[in-house]
């Protein structure tokens, strides 16, 4: 890959890479992270793409393993030397009082089924093929996740007292 | 309307705000840095280990099918309706301190069926494989329609695998299973009782489409050893412990008793539903045009009048409470929706918690409003 295609590339998703690894990580340098090295396997990935649409699948499926990695792995911690990230800034997500809080309350399972389908668009199957799982299964995390987001918003008071009573 | 997308705008915004990432040129510098770094050290990014891969190799693999089995379905299916999965149970963790939380996930409801004859709707299986630690028994197989229950054992030969370990006080196993056929099933794993070494399990299946008649092919990949939810806690996900390597496809004809009794009722009521709008419930109002009862399950349809859904937009609804005719209740939430994009129906589906004969209730109630059935 060339420089120029990879700062279009950066340049077009580099937002929705770190939002995707913010399904998974509770913190923003693990996103970064996480980012980084993403990027970094777009830049040295020798197969070629079809399209741009094709180049953000690969990417976001690149993120969801990572961050999957990420989460099981202890060794996961040399993936870029301190003088090349410079001052990262770090926020613990669980320090939020806003809806990124609510959002990371999500099972994360059902937080990226509800990120690739609402935010990023992609249909069920194609998230099934982005996270290895069967498309009932991408449905199923998709109506639990938006009861579970529903219960996180009356749980953050962000429902009043009277309309819970209603509704339970 | 509940804008989902712009939930994870603003969401995803508070974090940009609050730590700003590496921008375009930045991000574009370390990459590059990096590069040059690996070029210049030579060194390879590692790749996950698989923390079990000589196990399939070394697992003497053998299915067979044995001697007649001798197991109670009423007692097994019993003793699994009412409990949860998992994934299910895990839901009162996100919050213990939270008796709302607690009060969305437990329901409580009067109306028992200890007498249902499970027989009626299922045929007992005698299938099993042997992996490398364990056997898998697979031993009955139940449903109508579009849910199935299959009923299988995970037998450990040794009962070191079922010690903690770790530093985890609890685990359980669970299957990795899959279906092969374009069923369209979703899967969901009920943990009914633990014997020493062997563990009983329910698998739930939920069907896009009527089963009766097809073969079911269940593909066994393997089993995780899994932190129960009631470990969890303070994290939202499951927690590996290891796993064992499985190669075991399942043909199961779905070739017992077709005739569930099935009642359906057509309705003119109007009902109220909710949509959440900016972390608000807003009301919807709609009219109650179907409903289908069978033993395991409900569906029903509702319209809202011209208005037509969008792909974002789902609307919830009252629980709805099935009364009997002693007076007891099953109160179920919607298990899962299906809003037909760019029409004006939305149909819930609901799956008891207790099997039901469908002639039993004498009437059902949602949106305050009772819809009597006798």
């Amino acid at each position: 890959m060339t420089d120029s295609e990879l700062e279009r590339y950066i340049k077009l998703y580099r937002a929705n890479v770190i939002g995707a690894a913010l399904c998974y990580v509770k913190n923003t340098s693990d996103a970064e992270d996480i980012a980084q090295d993403v990027f970094f396997r777009l830049y040295t990935y020798t197969g070629t793409f079809e399209s741009d649409e094709h180049t953000k699948a690969w990417l976001l499926r690149c993120t969801i393993n990572l961050s999957k990695s990420l989460l099981r792995s202890h060794w996961y911690r040399f993936s870029l030397p301190l003088e090349a990230a410079g001052e990262k800034a770090h926020f613990d997500i669980a320090e939020s009082d806003g809806l990124l809080r609510v959002m990371s309350r999500i099972t994360k399972r059902n937080r990226i089924a509800l990120y690739m389908y609402y935010y990023e668009g992609y249909s069920t199957s194609e998230i099934a093929e982005m996270t290895g799982t069967n498309v009932d299964t991408v449905s199923a995390r998709l109506s639990r996740g938006r009861k579970q987001l529903k219960s996180l918003l009356i749980k953050e008071r962000r429902i009043s007292d009277d309309e819970l009573q209603r509704f339970f | 309307m509940m804008n989902y997308k712009d939930f994870f705008e603003d969401a995803l915004c508070e974090a940009f705000t609050k730590a700003p990432f590496s921008d375009d040129e930045k991000m574009f510098d370390i990459v590059k840095e990096r590069t040059r770094i690996m070029e210049k050290t030579k060194v390879k990014f590692k790749k996950p280990i698989a923390v079990i891969a000589s196990i399939a190799a070394a697992a003497a693999l053998t299915v067979s099918v044995g001697a007649a089995l001798n197991w109670d379905i009423n007692a097994l299916f019993g003793d699994m309706f009412g409990k949860k999965s998992a994934e299910q149970n895990i839901m009162p963790y996100i919050d213990t301190d939270s008796p709302q939380n607690a009060q969305f996930v437990a329901v409580e409801n009067t109306y028992r069926n200890s007498g249902f004859d499970y027989s009626r709707y299922g045929k007992e299986l005698d299938m099993s494989y042997d992996g490398e630690g364990y056997t898998l028994n697979l031993k009955g197989v139940m449903g109508e329609g579009r849910v199935i229950y299959l009923i299988y054992d995970i037998v450990f030969d040794d009962e070191n695998d079922t010690l903690p370990k770790e530093g985890f006080t609890e685990w359980e196993p669970i299957c990795i299973l899959d279906t092969t056929d374009d069923l369209g099933l979703l899967l969901d794993d009920i943990l009914i009782q633990k014997v020493g070494n062997t563990y009983t399990y329910c698998s739930h299946m939920t069907a896009s489409n009527d089963l009766y008649g097809k073969t079911l092919t269940v593909d066994f990949k393997g089993i995780r050893r899994i932190v129960p939810a009631a470990s969890v806690k303070l994290d939202y996900d499951y927690t590996d412990i290891d796993r064992y390597e499985a190669d075991f496809k399942a043909e199961i004809p779905i070739d017992f008793e077709s005739n569930a009794p099935s009642r359906n009722i057509e309705l003119n009521e109007p009902i109220t539903v909710y949509d959440l709008v900016n972390g608000k419930l807003e009301p919807v109002e709609t009219v109650l045009y179907d409903m289908t009862i069978t033993p395991f399950t409900c569906t029903y349809s509702f319209c809202t009048n011209g208005k037509v859904f969008g792909k974002a937009e789902c609307y919830f609804t009252d629980p709805v409470t099935f009364t009997f005719a002693d007076g007891s209740e099953l109160i179920q939430h919607d298990n899962m929706t299906r809003t037909d994009a760019q029409t004006d129906t939305q149909t819930n589906f609901l799956e008891f918690d207790q099997p039901v004969e469908p002639d039993d209730i004498v009437s059902v109630t949602i949106d305050g409003k009772t819809v009597l059935l006798k």
